[in-house]
């Protein structure tokens, strides 16, 4: 009976030792995986935010290049045209000239602000996007309508950023492409039910086939924006009715400050 | 061989009642699953009384024993079932706990109402142990699948499987060859299956302990 029970705590043991060892190598050989996958994203999310700069950096190329240039160009052209003798035709050049630059001092403002991150930072996303909105309210081309649902929260300075680039993104598209009247801005802060902040952007243009070619580049960014903040991506377009733009994140509450939103 | 076999059962009844008195006390906040644990070493301790009570102060018949022995055993399937569906916590898993219980449920409660119960149906726990083998594997299963704890040896859950699926594995053929050891084989020989199959559940409970010593390491953690 002894050496029955002898045989079966040994049994016993080297169970033990078995389920152990093959645990802790199954362990090692999933935290290698788990590393390698952190590693890929790592180079995924780095990827991204490099294109996201070179694609940014040639909107700023395009910008000077298609506006300001031709501007200053203009300008340049007017004022080597001076006539010394005529001095009415002299008067008009200059001040066509002067407008001109104050138009590019104000184009360059404009995409200075727009580039800069400060406003969402100081700010926050809401405050951000009201202003652009104003913005492009004043140009008169657009009736633009921004709603926000829930209770505003500071988010993580990255995402708040990424956030507003995304909106950008959208409403460059939709400037560039849609041959919309109306933009409409849902902003809504799910506390509740979903913890998420979801951000819809609404025109009333032309649409277009997602699955067109070339349909491309903006849509490539805010695709890999999103995915950045490890959110969801909808986008729905009919033709002649308009596209509808989804953005969905999970909702973090910046931790670091004690910051409450205006009104908040 | 006899006096072995009650030294045994002397000595299993002392340490699952320290089992039971541990479990009372024990924290089981962090970890769900050991909420009512107790349970399990609280039935082991009616079986012994009602072991000890029988077999050495002849307080009831054998019948009774045996009947209350199945009884107390239903119970322990029933606390087993339930140990298992909040451990492994996966729908399709659990779907499979509770097949396999019903289905030695219902067995043993048709035995119980056929059976003479002159003789400790054995059949019963030998089945009963298969069953407890089949969730045992579920877990493991489970826990080579998901790697779900950082280290093993501190982790309750594993201390309690081991413990069970050790007893339970290699008691099957000791319960499943009692019967027939005993109408056709020397006294002794039972006695010995019987002894060896009492060892495994002190075995078992040792395990158990180890359990609540990692529960109130976790506690402290």
């Amino acid at each position: 009976m002894i050496a029955c029970i002898a045989i079966l705590l040994l049994l016993l043991i080297s169970f033990i030792v078995t389920i152990v060892y093959k645990y802790q190598h199954k362990q090692n050989i999933h935290s290698k995986e788990f590393e390698a996958l952190q590693a890929a994203h790592q180079n995924t999310l780095l990827e991204s935010q490099l294109e996201i700069q070179e694609q940014t950096f040639e909107n700023i190329s395009r910008e000077i290049h298609d506006n300001i240039v031709q501007k200053l160009t203009v300008a340049k052209l007017h004022l080597n045209t001076l006539s010394t003798t005529d001095r009415t035709t002299t008067i008009e050049r200059v001040t066509s000239s002067v407008h001109i630059v104050s138009q590019v001092i104000n184009d360059l403002t404009d995409l200075s602000h727009s580039l800069s991150s400060e406003i969402v930072l100081e700010h926050g996303l809401v405050k951000a996007i009201e202003s652009e909105v104003e913005l492009l309210g004043r140009s008169g081309l657009y009736t633009m309508n921004v709603t926000i649902m829930g209770g505003p929260i500071f988010m993580h300075d990255k995402a708040e950023l990424i956030l507003y680039r995304i909106f950008q993104e959208s409403i460059n598209n939709i400037m560039k492409h849609a041959e919309a009247s109306f933009i409409k801005i849902n902003l809504h802060y799910d506390h509740e039910l979903t913890n998420s902040f979801i951000m819809e952007i609404r025109d009333n243009g032309k649409g277009f086939s997602i699955n067109q070619p070339g349909s491309g580049t903006g849509l490539e960014n805010i695709k890999k924006r999103v995915a950045i903040l490890h959110g969801d991506l909808i986008i729905k377009s009919c033709q002649n009715t308009g596209t509808i733009i989804t953005i969905n994140i999970p909702l973090h509450e910046k931790e670091s400050t004690l910051q409450t939103y205006p009104g908040g | 061989m006899n006096t072995l076999n009650n030294i045994i059962i002397w000595i299993g009844s002392g340490l699952v009642f320290s089992s039971f008195i541990i479990s009372v006390l024990m924290p089981t906040q962090k970890k769900i699953y050991m909420k009512g644990f107790f349970f399990c070493p609280f039935i082991a301790c009616l079986i012994s009384i009602n072991s000890i009570s029988s077999r050495f102060y002849f307080l009831y018949s054998m019948q009774v024993n045996f009947l209350i022995q199945i009884i107390l055993l239903l119970c322990d399937l029933i606390f087993w079932g339930v140990f298992f569906h909040r451990l492994i916590n996966m729908r399709k898993e659990s779907i499979k706990i509770v097949v396999f219980s019903s289905i030695i449920f219902l067995i043993s409660v048709y035995t119980l109402y056929f059976n003479n119960t002159y003789t400790p149906n054995l059949h019963i726990h030998a089945l009963s142990n298969c069953v407890k083998v089949i969730f045992c594997v579920l877990f493991f299963s489970k826990l080579f699948k998901e790697i779900l704890f950082k280290n093993i040896l501190k982790e309750p859950s594993f201390w309690i499987v081991s413990g069970l699926m050790f007893y339970s594995s290699i008691s099957i053929p000791f319960y499943a060859l009692n019967n027939y050891i005993m109408q056709n084989f020397a006294i002794e020989l039972a006695y010995t299956f019987f002894s060896i199959s009492n060892m495994l559940v002190i075995i078992m409970h040792f395990f158990f302990i180890k359990s609540f010593l990692c529960t109130i390491h976790l506690h402290k953690a």
